[in-house]
């Protein structure tokens, strides 16, 4: 018995170890491969932006394209100072784009490190898995500034001998876009170019001539929106020219070349003239040349201009409305003397008591020297002028705050200070005033009044109110003080009258009359000094055609009656030549003038009086208030 | 698997306690044989696994035909009819694999089951030492199905990767066998035997999760051919 039981627990013991019998797999054979090569076949990566060193002023995406060719590509991996952006963007399996957080990051130097992953093509198990890879690191140096926008703009302007050179900082940053330059130049060409280089920080203008006015602007365009502008204006005064008088009042003129030749059309030469002047422009195309002649002969009694332009290519409209900096001369015949607005002869001193712009001083005509100056506030008008003289010119008076003051021609010392009944609130209402060598004033007011005052005193010594035939105009005294010219507006034979008085025992009498002297104001009556006592009354007899007639002043005897050429005009009398100059002054003008001996009556053709400055006329030489003096026996053409 | 083995020895320890039993009628066998069993899901997985895989694999062994294991004891309830419980246990597995110098992958499949019926057993024909017998085995195959994958790349295994998982489950099984014997011995006979082995009604499922439904299970259907010895204490 015990042995069958042995038998089944040893069975039973096989049975158990069978149990652990068990499936037993075998050995996997090697497959020979090649190990993938040390040498990493190459990739092609597209990076934008396209810029070695990432410059960033503002957040940006950049992206990232490769093309791996046959080698299957795993991943792209991007890091910034060695922080992987996680969220990429992907627009295809090989492109990424990635955002970089400009605002957020310390401007300095930073990295950015992409490595893309690639399979082997080994075939490997490792390759196929993915745990044999080839890499490839690309390292991408940033530069941060946030600060980049800030002043951009244009630095200094340089001239070239191309033209104009306009310089601006590069904005060498990712999100540049393209720099958007243009310029306009008055009257003449506007241009926009786009430039995409952000190293093309400049641009020559081979436009630009001297004298354009241009105008340029800038803008910086930014890839995410948004721009910065600046502009500039600039321009460079043409050189003046040249100008030479001759003595037979030719003119030549010479000018520079421009700087910028090759972008001159022509250069263009006009004159402005005073009245009565002839005008001209002149186109010289042959750049070569620079000098030419005026075709007209130039007068005396204004000042002329010549302005020299550099018409640039390009510009075809009217030369004269191209507007252009500098390249103006003045010029004029004559010695230079001091310019005057007002001015009269002080007889016993050889000098010109002279006005100019708030100032009174006085010219010696002997040594051509200019004595001390007073400044002086004068209130006037038309009519009066601001400055009134005395016939020998002892003395001159003038408003200034509502009282009128004398003062001596000697030493400019005030004598006195007079109401005259002139004003109505702040209007001066008077047509005229005069001052006597002996202290007198007269004046005629707008509505009919003639009073005369005592500048000693000042009384009111006399007063009239002219009746409604006449209207006051123009009123002066004799060289003596007892006498005085009345030109009045004569309603009834509706012309200009001479009325001639005594002023004696504060009594006016009528010394005579002479009718029909002229139409104007200006010019038809001047006394001579007191050693001549004469009176000069230029006699409108009709249109443009007058005579002179000299009067003694003391008992308004015609002296002398000369005939002055039809469409001349007397503009100025001298009392110790006994000479008066006649002004053409119709149209089309002509090229001279006439001096007309008083006494014999002989026409002499002179130099054109040109322009409508004040003369003074005395011993012969003519002083225009444009500065210049001529002796008018070295201008005598006939 | 140890409670069934427990509940044998209790059935046996009965029968040797019981009055009426008598030693003469039992008989022991032990036996051993080749299993051909088709297992045609399991190789459709090796070859769907093989397909994913993005490298090129080989099957290094597909279920081949490997030996099992029978124990039995059988009590002669009427002339030439002896019934008992017997005890069979099967394994065959599977590898599919590369190798390469950067590393190694594998995916092995292991299945063994444990199969608990009863074997009847009627003698047909009987002549000096030779017998021919008919036998009807029936019972529970309760198996274990487990799946090891492992990557590793690198001389020194920089990478590793291995993923087990593990699968039981319970079939009935049904093998009418013809069996021919020699008698040695009055007391002991070789014994030959070819038989066929159906697997039905399978259920599946992974040991720590049994809601993932399984749609491909080990197959235990196949031929046995197998040899052994069996005792009688006459």
């Amino acid at each position: 018995m015990n042995k069958n039981v042995n038998c089944v627990f040893g069975v039973l013991a096989l049975l158990f170890t069978l149990y652990s019998c068990e499936f037993s797999p075998s050995e996997i054979p090697l497959t020979e491969l090649e190990e993938p090569s040390d040498n990493v076949p190459a990739v092609w990566i597209e990076l934008t932006p396209g810029m070695d060193t990432l410059r960033l002023s503002a957040p940006i995406r950049i992206t990232y394209f490769v093309e791996t060719g046959e080698h299957q590509l795993y991943q792209i991996k991007v890091e910034l100072d060695n922080v992987e952006i996680e969220h990429l963007g992907y627009e295809s399996p090989k492109k990424i784009n990635a955002h970089i957080p400009v605002t957020s990051m310390e401007d300095g130097l930073h990295e950015i490190k992409i490595t893309t992953y690639t399979a082997t093509n080994s075939g490997s198990i490792a390759d196929k898995t993915g745990n044999e890879i080839y890499w490839y690191e690309l390292t991408w140096p940033v530069f941060v500034n946030k600060q980049a926008k800030d002043n951009l703009g244009f630095s200094d302007l340089e001239l070239v001998p191309e033209g104009l050179k306009l310089s601006w900082p590069q904005y060498r940053y990712a999100d540049f876009e393209h720099y958007e330059f243009s310029w306009h130049a008055a009257n003449t060409q506007d241009g926009r170019i786009s430039i995409t280089d952000p190293y093309q920080n400049s641009y020559i203008d081979n436009t630009y001539v001297e004298g354009c006015y241009v105008y340029y602007s800038l803008l910086i365009h930014y890839t995410e929106g948004g721009f910065a502008y600046d502009n500039k204006s600039y321009f460079e005064e043409i050189e003046s020219p040249l100008v030479q008088v001759n003595e037979d009042c030719t003119v030549d003129i010479r000018w520079i070349h421009s700087k910028y030749e090759q972008n001159v059309q022509l250069y263009c030469i006009q004159t402005s003239v005073p009245s009565y002047g002839r005008k001209e422009e002149h186109d010289v195309t042959n750049l070569n040349d620079t000098t030419i002649r005026l075709n007209e002969k130039i007068g005396f009694g204004g000042d002329y201009q010549v302005r020299l332009r550099y018409i640039p290519k390009g510009y075809h409209n009217y030369h004269s409305a191209l507007n252009t900096a500098g390249g103006v001369t003045t010029f004029a015949i004559g010695d230079s003397v001091p310019r005057f607005e007002e001015a009269f002869l002080i007889s016993n001193e050889n000098s010109l008591l002279l006005y100019h712009e708030g100032s009174v001083s006085k010219y010696n005509i002997l040594t051509g020297e200019s004595s001390q100056t007073i400044s002086i506030n004068p209130e006037g008008n038309a009519y009066t002028g601001m400055f009134n003289g005395s016939p020998d010119g002892n003395c001159f008076g003038y408003f200034e705050n509502h009282d009128y003051v004398i003062r001596r021609s000697s030493d400019l010392s005030i004598v006195n200070k007079t109401d005259l009944e002139a004003f109505n609130g702040y209007n001066l209402e008077l047509n005229s005033v005069a001052v006597s060598n002996n202290g007198l004033i007269a004046t005629t007011g707008y509505f009919g009044a003639f009073r005369i005052f005592d500048s000693m005193t000042g009384q009111k010594i006399y007063e009239q109110q002219f009746d409604s035939r006449y209207y006051p105009r123009k009123v002066l005294f004799s060289p003596d003080g007892k006498n005085l010219a009345v030109m009045v507006n004569d309603y009834t034979l509706n012309t200009t009258s001479l009325i001639y008085y005594s002023f004696e025992g504060n009594e006016l009498a009528e010394l005579g009359r002479v009718d029909g002297v002229g139409q104007s104001v200006w010019d038809v009556l001047v006394f001579g000094p007191q050693d001549k006592q004469q009176l000069a009354v230029s006699r409108w007899r009709s249109m443009y055609e007058y005579n002179v007639e000299v009067m003694d002043s003391r008992t308004f005897e015609l002296l002398y009656s000369v005939e002055i050429p039809f469409l001349f005009v007397p503009v100025a009398y001298d009392f110790i030549s006994d000479q008066v100059i006649g002004r053409y002054q119709s149209f089309p003008t002509k090229d001279f003038s006439y001096v007309v001996d008083l006494k014999t009556g002989e026409q002499k053709q002179t130099v054109l009086f040109s322009g409508k400055e004040p003369l003074v006329f005395t011993d012969g030489i003519v002083y225009s208030g444009n500065g210049r003096s001529i002796a008018i026996d070295d201008f005598i053409t006939e | 698997m140890k409670k069934i083995l427990v509940l044998i020895m209790v059935i046996l320890s009965c029968w040797q306690l019981s009055a009426q039993f008598n030693p003469g009628r039992l008989k022991f066998g032990i036996l051993g044989g080749y299993a051909f069993y088709s297992q045609d899901d399991l190789k459709s997985l090796n070859q769907i696994i093989s397909d994913e895989i993005p490298f090129d694999t080989q099957i290094i062994d597909d279920f081949e035909p490997v030996v099992y294991f029978v124990g039995y004891v059988q009590y002669e309830l009427f002339n030439q009819f002896y019934l008992g419980p017997a005890y069979e246990y099967h394994y065959t597995g599977s590898r599919l694999g590369a190798r390469d110098y950067s590393g190694m992958f594998s995916f092995d499949q292991y299945v063994r089951t444990h199969q608990l019926g009863l074997k009847a057993d009627y003698s047909l024909f009987s002549m000096k030492s030779i017998f021919i017998a008919a036998e009807l085995n029936l019972g529970a195959s309760f198996t274990d199905w487990e799946m090891d994958s492992k990557l590793e790349i690198g001389d020194n295994e920089e990478y590793s990767e291995q993923e087990l998982e593990q699968l039981e489950g319970f079939s009935w099984y049904v093998s009418p066998t013809l069996k021919l014997g020699y008698q040695i011995f009055s007391w002991v006979s070789l014994t030959g035997r070819a038989a066929y082995s159906f697997d039905v009604n399978q259920d599946y499922h992974y040991q720590n999760n049994k809601n993932i439904d399984i749609i491909r299970n080990p197959d235990w259907n196949g031929l046995k051919l197998s040899a052994g010895l069996e005792f009688q204490l006459r």
